[in-house]
């Protein structure tokens, strides 16, 4: 029981930070994008 | 929960926005005497190893010592935001060296005896400091007990209507030229619980600085060990109650850290503006190097995190402010701020190619002094530990 447990909350743990989470740096614009409005809206850049 | 807690259920700031005029006043004060003053000096001082004693009475003059005393003691009786001006100004003069010891005599060794001390004590010992006519130091750590206060070995022991001291005290910034320090000594059993607060004139017979520490930076600040050899001093310099000094101790803990992150924070965003500057100067295969994608990103990525440690600090500072329990908060910013300082005046200084590994330029020395963020004032690891204690689960 308790392995099944412990596979469950990896299950539950692969798909939040491993699948779910990734998109997070992509959708809606990707990390790039954001550096690159944020230095447009710096001065100096 | 309640309607001013966060998600978490922590308690919220209310603190938009922090600067009123009379702080940008003030700040305009503190800047204007930096630049002006203290800025021109900063290589010739670090060179010297140590910078005038006048410069302490001149703060005093534009009111930066004082500024969040009561004006019983000469203060100017002002909320906390004033300090947060102040030491986000005073990064200005280039020179951590000078930064650290003025707040040491403002914010570190002087609070205490505002917050306990009696009537003479005020007196004679902050009243002079706030006034820039005595130098102050805080005396705590030792060889063998930094942040671990409840080992401190430095006795005083009574002897009729006096104390005699006897130990030494290590890293003790201003320690060579102080007019006296705020000592903690042990007067009762082993343990948190025996330990009181003096004020310790360095005038008394037995007292020794024996040695001016060199330091990797912050090179116009006299760090000293020093020594006491059966020193007596009168009880009167007893400060609050005996045996119940380790409580205030750690009390004064949280404004040394809380100005280290300020300043942190404050000296993360000129570094910045200062690599953009010269990254816009710099020319390398026919652009800037600003526009060069991988600078700009780097940059971008440290005035992100700048920010989120600004604020952190902030929140901080309100809880400070407004005497609410803020020891997790003051740890976490000391954190966060310090370990970011290592990483941004890296990069800051890596813009600077060659120029920025000669100490006439402000980012060498930067990278220089900025090292001590995540040792002074309780390392990196003590405030993880800290917050660990303070949150609940651990």
């Amino acid at each position: 029981m308790r392995d099944e447990q412990a596979l469950a909350a990896l299950s539950w743990m692969e798909r939040i930070a491993f699948r779910d989470a990734r998109l997070l740096t992509i959708g809606g614009g990707t990390s790039e994008i954001m550096k690159e409005i944020i230095a447009k809206l710096v001065p100096g850049f | 929960m309640n309607e001013r807690s966060f998600s978490n259920g922590e308690r919220m700031f209310a603190m938009d926005p922090p600067f009123t005029p009379e702080h940008q006043l003030f700040r305009r004060t503190v800047r204007e005497y930096v630049e002006r003053e203290l800025a021109p000096h900063a290589l010739e001082w670090d060179e010297a190893g140590i910078f005038p004693r006048e410069i302490f009475r001149a703060m005093a003059e534009i009111g930066a010592l004082g500024i969040n005393y009561p004006e019983s003691v000469g203060g100017a009786g002002c909320d906390y935001w004033f300090v947060v001006v102040l030491a986000e100004e005073l990064i200005r003069c280039q020179n951590s060296g000078v930064n650290m010891a003025l707040l040491v005599q403002s914010q570190i060794a002087t609070p205490i005896i505002e917050r306990i001390g009696t009537p003479e004590q005020k007196k004679e010992f902050l009243v002079p400091a706030l006034a820039g006519e005595k130098i102050a130091a805080l005396g705590i750590s030792e060889p063998d007990a930094g942040s671990d206060v409840a080992s401190l070995r430095t006795t005083a022991r009574r002897s009729g209507d006096e104390y005699v001291i006897n130990g030494a005290k290590m890293w003790i910034t201003n320690g060579t030229r102080a007019d006296f320090i705020t000592l903690a000594v042990r007067t009762g059993s082993p343990g948190h619980g025996g330990i009181s607060l003096v004020t310790f004139p360095t005038d008394v017979k037995g007292f020794s600085v024996s040695k001016k520490l060199a330091k990797v930076g912050n090179l116009s600040s006299d760090t000293a060990l020093i020594f006491f050899e059966d020193c007596r001093i009168p009880d009167r310099y007893l400060l609050g109650e005996e045996n119940e000094g380790f409580y205030h101790v750690m009390t004064n803990f949280q404004g040394e850290r809380l100005v280290a992150a300020i300043g942190a924070v404050a000296g993360m965003q000129l570094l910045v503006e200062d690599a953009l500057r010269y990254g816009n100067e710099r020319t390398a295969f026919g652009k800037p190097l600003a526009r060069f994608q991988v600078w700009r990103h780097r940059l971008v990525e440290h005035l992100t995190a700048i920010e989120a440690a600004r604020w952190l600090t902030y929140r901080a500072c309100d809880l400070f402010n407004r005497e609410e329990p803020a020891v997790k908060e003051i740890s976490m910013a000391k954190l966060f701020a310090g370990d970011l300082m290592q990483k941004v005046v890296y990069d800051c200084q890596q813009l600077h190619g060659g120029m920025g590994y000669v100490v006439e330029t402000p980012v060498a020395r930067a990278f220089r002094d900025a090292r001590l963020l995540t040792i002074g004032g309780g390392t990196s690891e003590i405030m993880k530990e800290i917050i660990a204690k303070l949150v609940p689960g651990f």
